[in-house]
């Protein structure tokens, strides 16, 4: 017996969730999140934060984000509220840095979360961007009782840079809420910086589902420079992913 | 990963070849569209894994937009494995099934928008063959008495073919780890049901 979900239910989710979706507002998060595809050798670089290893800054599609006042320290335990006073002309967003001071699951104001064991206590953190609302001077930190934090707020303003333009008129950078480049930024297993072409990052067959069974063989993928002809690199995609993480 | 039916379908629905992970990718960027191609892909494994924990039609699908809901709100903490945000999904949605109770709270408002199929015909169903959505009552409760880790680990491997690498990723363990607990979970799973294996190795049917 096949067991599928009902097609009302699931025409009716599937509506409820595109409008989900839809009327989600857009949040920026800066750096440091990784798209584990070829875990271990080579790495995709989908924020700033990594751009110093490709020698540019920011990264052609990354977040710029320009601090318009003092930053602002504050702690807590369980749920708090940092004060940053009045928010200066052109701020877009609050650029907060959560650090967990004790194990604990720790919340931005638009649900951003950081979740840290007891060895990350002290320096497990995160940095996001919080969208600014009008008349917003505050932002709050959700903990659990007993979860202690740290956050360095700071009105800033965010924007996002433009993605390169190769002589043969492909974009390149680093994905972002636009999308994904035709060039996507990686570091090359010779911890060398380049591109891959995003296309080739689906395979050599279109596959659309993870049936679950066993991954193919390893691709590797030459890694270029922006101008999408000189191999300076590779990059592998489907290795076993032994060390990625993913807990919910 | 290897293409099925439905993968064309996928490349019908969105225009376009792509895979699941630049689906993922255009998911963050707020494409609502590649979001409902990802759950179109996945959503009958998701109520299938609900449905091996919990036994009524309604709380499955509860469930399995509950797993969905988690894999919108909690997107920046997603992990892919293999390129897939299948394994995640898998793994949150038997937690949300052991936590439903929970679950059902935080999305009440949500839930009670969407359309409901007549009175399940559960019971006529539990008459015929002693099943409640193709699982067997004995089964659904031997799974739920698992250890959280076990139960993903069977989950993933025996009913949902995931490779032992992928789920041991997904699960944050080491293959061999995850080789040895499975195979311990395995046998605590013959001795509590008996013939096993021919009788579940893809309880709530195949793909």
């Amino acid at each position: 017996m096949t067991v599928r979900m009902d097609e009302a239910f699931a025409a009716g989710l599937r509506a409820a969730l595109v409008e989900h979706v839809e009327t989600t507002p857009a949040r920026r998060r800066r750096t440091r999140w990784q798209v584990t595809l070829g875990v271990g050798v080579g790495v995709l670089l989908v924020g700033g934060g990594v751009a110093v290893a490709a020698g540019v800054l920011p990264l052609p599609g990354a977040d710029v984000v320009t601090p318009l006042a003092s930053s602002v320290t504050g702690t807590g335990t369980g749920t708090g509220t940092v004060e940053l006073g009045t928010p200066p002309a052109g701020a877009t967003s609050i650029d907060i840095k959560v650090t967990c001071l004790t194990a604990g699951r720790f919340f931005t104001a638009d649900g951003a979360s950081l979740e840290c064991s007891a060895a990350d206590a002290g320096h497990g953190s995160m940095d996001w961007q919080v969208p600014l609302q009008v008349g917003q001077h505050t932002t709050v930190i959700r903990a659990g009782s007993g979860e202690r934090w740290r956050a360095v707020a700071t009105y800033s303003h965010v924007t996002t840079t433009e993605w390169g333009i190769n002589a043969d008129g492909l974009t390149y950078g680093i994905m972002n809420d636009k999308g994904i480049p035709d060039l996507l930024a990686v570091i090359a297993t010779n911890d060398r910086a380049g591109y891959v072409y995003s296309r080739d990052l689906q395979g050599p067959e279109p596959t659309g589902l993870q049936t679950g069974a066993s991954t193919s063989k390893p691709i590797q993928l030459p890694v270029y420079t922006s101008d999408g002809h000189t191999v300076i690199g590779e990059f592998i995609t489907n290795e076993a992913p032994g060390t990625a993480r993913a807990m919910p | 990963m290897k293409p099925d039916g439905r993968a064309r379908t996928l490349q019908d629905v969105t225009g376009d070849e792509v895979g699941e992970a630049a689906l993922w990718a255009r998911s963050l960027s707020g494409d609502a569209e590649a979001f409902a191609a990802i759950f179109d892909g996945h959503r009958d494994r998701v109520f299938r894994q609900a449905a091996r924990l919990v036994e009524a039609r309604d709380e499955a699908e509860d469930i399995a937009a509950a797993a969905f809901l988690e894999l919108w709100r909690r997107r920046q903490d997603v992990r892919l494995v293999s390129g897939s945000v299948l394994p995640w999904l898998l793994v949150t949605t038997s937690n949300l099934a052991r936590n439903a109770v929970r679950a059902r709270r935080r999305y009440r408002t949500f839930l009670a928008r969407l359309p409901r199929q007549e009175p399940a015909p559960d019971a006529a169903t539990i008459a015929m063959d002693g099943t409640v959505l193709g699982i067997q009552p004995e089964l659904r409760a031997a799974l739920r008495s698992l250890p959280e880790q076990d139960l993903h680990l069977l989950s993933l491997v025996a009913f949902e073919d995931l490779s032992l690498a992928d789920a041991a990723a997904v699960l944050n363990i080491t293959p061999s780890a995850a080789k040895s607990r499975l195979h311990r979970v395995r046998e605590r799973m013959r001795a509590q049901l008996g013939d096993y294996e021919a009788t579940t190795t893809a309880p709530g049917g195949s793909r």
